[in-house]
């Protein structure tokens, strides 16, 4: 409450900023007094302190204390300096987001099937009547870090899948941080509108490629109509210099299915919110995450899964690698609401503490208030076996290669979970780079 | 099947408070209101030396710069501290009675009625009647209200060099000790509403068992709440040094009344090396009646350091009382190879609530620590357990095992989980896992077909979830949970 009441220098910053750059944002006057609103619920709200429950572990003065500016134009990267970050080996359509602008030059949308829409958000929102800035089907939990997306966000992804339509590609929806100037941040918003019984996978992948400090914030919304499947595929790794704050939020109507895989491999500090819905019968949310804090590296994932209704079902799995002087929060938060009777759930977290230096604070929440309902929880916390450990040795195998297959055989399960071979190998590799004894690994491999 | 879960349900819905009865006692009982004075006269009321009252003042001038906690999934009217008596003892013990004799005879009743056993010599095991059997190898302390009105086999315990007294008897005896270690464990400024108990706390239980002594029998304090718009403040305050062991019993319950009354303990524990604590609870303070209306406050700070290396302090709580429960029976692992343990089963029926659970916090190497808590929610009531594993750098590898189940009877009914983990030690191992689930029908077809009544049945599913807590109860109490939870649940399920 106190910090509302306090002068907030820093709030005057993004309200001057705002009022800079109103004018080039995308849309109509209609959705600019959204954003005005939306406006005045981050700055009255302000960035959100460790003495809320959901910030407990994780602090955003990094963020708070420096002043960030929108890019007024896009510092397009050099082809090598983006092609580390593109797939080897991986088909896909690809829209690429640039300092929070579209850039046509690198995206590649051709051959897109009838009734599949892929396009810049901003170019959706100036086009189309009546489009607001917020999908009207969600009912999206207010937090102060949404708003600001909303009032700011420059551009981003918009995907429609008219009813029936399939996607057999993946669709690469690249956000890259230049960092090419100090302090900018990135604004994104990406809207997935999923008709009935279509089907598409999104890879949703957060790059930063330059020095400077700089801060994305991402909203991702995803509508699912009766009988859609979205595999969503998010591959973050921002620069050692970039923060990162994101958040998710589907909401499922009948029979529709969202299965959300989650690797938390870069930034300095990031903080990713992930909110599934499940307001009608048979619906499915399947949520898994590996994140792998290394040096200084703060990654904190909170979930949240609703079973507003009867019969619907919900998976969730993390795994996290710490080593050095990493930290990493979990909080997994599953509601079961009155009535929502034969809910079946079940939520596992567990990490694997590389170092002494390193923390990890889980906590995985159940609030239930139905009684005919499967739910079920396990967390936990340790090393690798030594016995393990000694077997692989006993074979032949040096002491670090034998942690090092350890290690990535416990991350292992859940990245072959993407299903696409080429996205699993590029992940596999991402996550040995920075593992501890990953060198040992490839060479053994 | 779904006629038969709703008898389940109507079985869960009433049952009668036995321990509600008022004893018609004149009292002496101070205006309510709370300030400086109000703690003078506390303490002046007692006869306490100079540094304890201001121990009182600084806390009570701590508490007022506190707010009450937000965070407990909890829902309640804010209460108003002003309107509460913070003092109320019976009459007749004014002068502290030297035997049992001089005790109110009224008093010797209440306790009868309610099953305590004050009398050394009569005490049989089980007393005819009454719903709390006690054996009579359990010397007891009897708080009624504000005062302590008797203890029993003093004598026997003072051969052995155990003391046990009230704390007020503490204060004045053994102010050395009581200096040394009150507010140790659980400092005045901990929390908001330890701070208003260290204010004005008015009796409790003072228990020190010296080096390398077993204490010969099971220590107990009985605590009942009698006078109107009174709230109950005890401190207890165990320390068990080097080598020895003790276990102790506490309960409670209080009349059945429309008001809310508040209950704010305080309990430090303080094991050195190789001493093991043993603390039992069975709560069953009036929990209002099935609307919501009346019933205790239930505010309890808990907390014991296992200072010494290898020491060891278990925990077990029967909760089956109170309208608000906040409890959090907590072990501090100081010691290397300490041993924490929290056993719980707690039940929330009518519109009872409850936000419990333990904090484990491990500071020594090889520290190892137990959770298992049992809920079971029945009717509106609404149960959350709350629980912290923190693992400090220095716990090499500290070792924890948590076990949290739901037990679910209707649809109208809450249970939720809150288990933090906190880990700092990369030797470390933290288990955690917790299930929801209903009492099953195929588990009630097989035990009605083999000619059990639904009402044994669901006794005998419930009584088999809590098994793993009940077996860690001193025997006699272990009885008493067991026959409380089948009244508590008696026409709650079906």
């Amino acid at each position: 409450m106190s910090a509302t009441q306090q002068i907030e220098p820093n709030i005057d910053h993004y309200l001057a900023e705002y009022a800079r750059v109103e004018r080039e944002l995308p849309g109509s006057d209609d959705s600019k007094r959204e954003r005005q609103a939306e406006l005045r619920r981050f700055s009255d709200a302000g960035f959100p302190s460790t003495r809320e429950e959901d910030w407990k572990y994780t602090s955003l003065r990094p963020i708070e204390k420096r002043r960030f500016e929108i890019s007024d134009e896009a510092d397009t990267p050099s082809e090598k300096a983006l092609a580390p970050f593109l797939p080897a080996g991986l088909d896909a359509f690809r829209i690429v987001i640039v300092d929070g602008h579209f850039s046509a030059v690198l995206s590649g949308l051709d051959g897109l099937p009838p009734g599949a829409t892929v396009r810049s958000f901003a170019a959706y929102l100036n086009a189309t009547d009546g489009a607001s800035i917020k999908a009207r089907e969600i009912d999206e939990e207010p937090g102060s870090l949404t708003a600001m997306n909303a009032a700011f966000f420059t551009d981003g992804a918009y995907i429609e899948m008219a009813a029936g339509t399939v996607v057999d590609k993946p669709i690469h929806v690249l956000s890259v941080a230049s960092g090419a100037r100090d302090e900018r941040m990135t604004q994104v918003r990406h809207r997935y509108v999923m008709g009935e019984n279509s089907q598409a996978t999104v890879i949703e992948h957060f790059v930063g490629v330059g020095d400077n400090p700089y801060f994305t914030n991402a909203v991702t919304e995803a509508v699912m109509g009766r009988n859609s499947q979205l595999t969503r595929c998010r591959v973050q790794q921002e620069s050692d210099k970039g923060y990162h704050v994101s958040s998710f939020f589907a909401q499922q109507r009948r029979d529709s299915r969202v299965f959300n895989h989650g690797f938390d491999l870069g930034g300095r500090l990031a903080r990713i919110d992930t909110n599934a819905r499940l307001v009608d019968q048979n619906s499915e949310v399947h949520l898994f995450g590996v994140y792998a804090p290394t040096g200084r590296q703060h990654i904190d994932n909170h979930t949240r899964i609703d079973h507003a209704t009867e019969h619907s079902l919900s998976r969730e799995f993390y795994k996290g690698v710490l080593a050095d002087y990493g930290r990493g929060v979990f909080n997994g938060k599953i509601i079961i609401h009155r009535d929502a009777q034969k809910t079946d759930s079940a939520q596992a977290c567990d990490a694997l503490l590389l170092s002494d230096k390193a923390e990890v604070d889980a906590k995985p929440e159940l609030e239930i208030y139905a009684d005919d309902v499967t739910a079920a929880h396990g967390s936990t916390v340790g090393q690798l076996d030594e016995d393990a450990v000694f077997y692989l040795k006993s074979r032949g195998i040096g002491e670090e290669g034998a942690r090092a297959i350890l290690t990535y055989s416990f991350a292992n399960s859940l990245v072959n979970k993407v299903g696409i071979p080429a996205l699993v190998s590029y992940i596999e590799a991402a996550l040995l780079a920075k593992l501890p004894g990953g060198q040992a690994y490839a060479d053994l491999a | 099947m779904a006629a038969h879960q709703e008898d389940v349900e109507a079985l869960v819905a009433e049952r009668e408070y036995e321990a509600g009865f008022v004893t018609d006692l004149e009292s002496d009982t101070i205006a309510p209101g709370l300030n400086e004075d109000v703690i003078r006269f506390i303490s002046g009321k007692k006869d306490e030396p100079e540094w304890m009252l201001e121990w009182r003042l600084e806390a009570y001038r701590q508490w007022k710069q506190m707010k009450s906690p937000k965070w407990p999934h909890l829902h309640y009217a804010p209460i108003d501290y002003q309107k509460i008596s913070y003092f109320s003892a019976p009459k007749s013990s004014a002068g502290k009675p030297k035997s049992l004799d001089e005790v109110d005879p009224k008093l010797l009743e209440t306790y009868a009625k309610l099953g305590i056993p004050l009398h050394e010599q009569e005490m049989l095991a089980g007393v005819e009647g009454a719903s709390y059997p006690r054996s009579n190898n359990v010397a007891v302390d009897a708080v009624f209200d504000s005062v302590s009105v008797a203890t029993t086999f003093k004598g026997k315990l003072k051969d052995a060099g155990v003391i046990f007294c009230s704390i007020s008897e503490a204060i004045q005896e053994h102010p050395e000790l009581v200096k040394k270690y009150l507010g140790s464990v659980v400092p005045r400024g901990d929390n908001f509403f330890a701070g208003l108990n260290a204010a004005v706390f008015t009796d409790g239980s003072f228990v020190y068992i010296p080096k390398g002594v077993r204490c010969p029998m099971e220590l107990s304090t009985y605590f009942r709440i009698n006078a109107e718009n009174t709230g109950q403040f005890e401190r207890t305050l165990i320390i068990a040094e080097a080598g020895s062991h003790v276990s102790y019993l506490e309960g409670c319950t209080a009349p059945q009344r429309d008001e809310n009354q508040l209950h704010a303990a305080v309990v430090e524990l303080v094991a050195e090396d190789d001493a093991e604590i043993k603390y039992s609870t069975v709560q069953n303070w009036y929990p209002g009646d099935e609307n919501g209306k009346g019933g205790i406050f239930n505010f309890v700070t808990k907390r014991g350091d296992c200072r010494g290396a290898r020491s060891k302090i278990s925990w077990t709580q029967v909760e089956t009382g109170s309208a608000i429960t906040w409890k959090y029976p907590s072990c501090i692992l100081t010691g290397d190879d300490s041993v924490g343990e929290f056993y719980s089963v707690a039940v929330t029926r009518g519109m009872q609530q409850a936000d419990t659970g333990t904090k484990m916090i491990h500071i020594g190497r090889n520290s190892k620590s137990t959770i298992i808590a049992k809920g079971i929610s029945a009717a509106r009531g609404e149960q959350a357990y709350r629980g912290l594993v923190k693992i400090l750098p220095s716990a090499a590898n500290a070792r924890n095992f948590t076990q949290c189940d739901s037990l679910l009877i209707g649809d109208k009914c809450g249970a939720h989980t809150f288990p933090y983990v906190e880990s700092r030690n990369s030797t470390a191992k933290l288990e955690h896992e917790a299930t929801t689930s209903k009492i099953g029908e195929d588990q009630m077809f097989y035990c009605l077909q083999r000619g059990l009544t639904e009402e044994d049945a669901v006794s005998l599913i419930v009584n088999g979830f809590c098994k793993d807590v009940f077996k860690e109860l001193p025997m006699e109490f272990a009885v008493e949970a067991q026959k409380l939870l089948d009244v508590t649940l008696e026409n709650a399920v079906g």
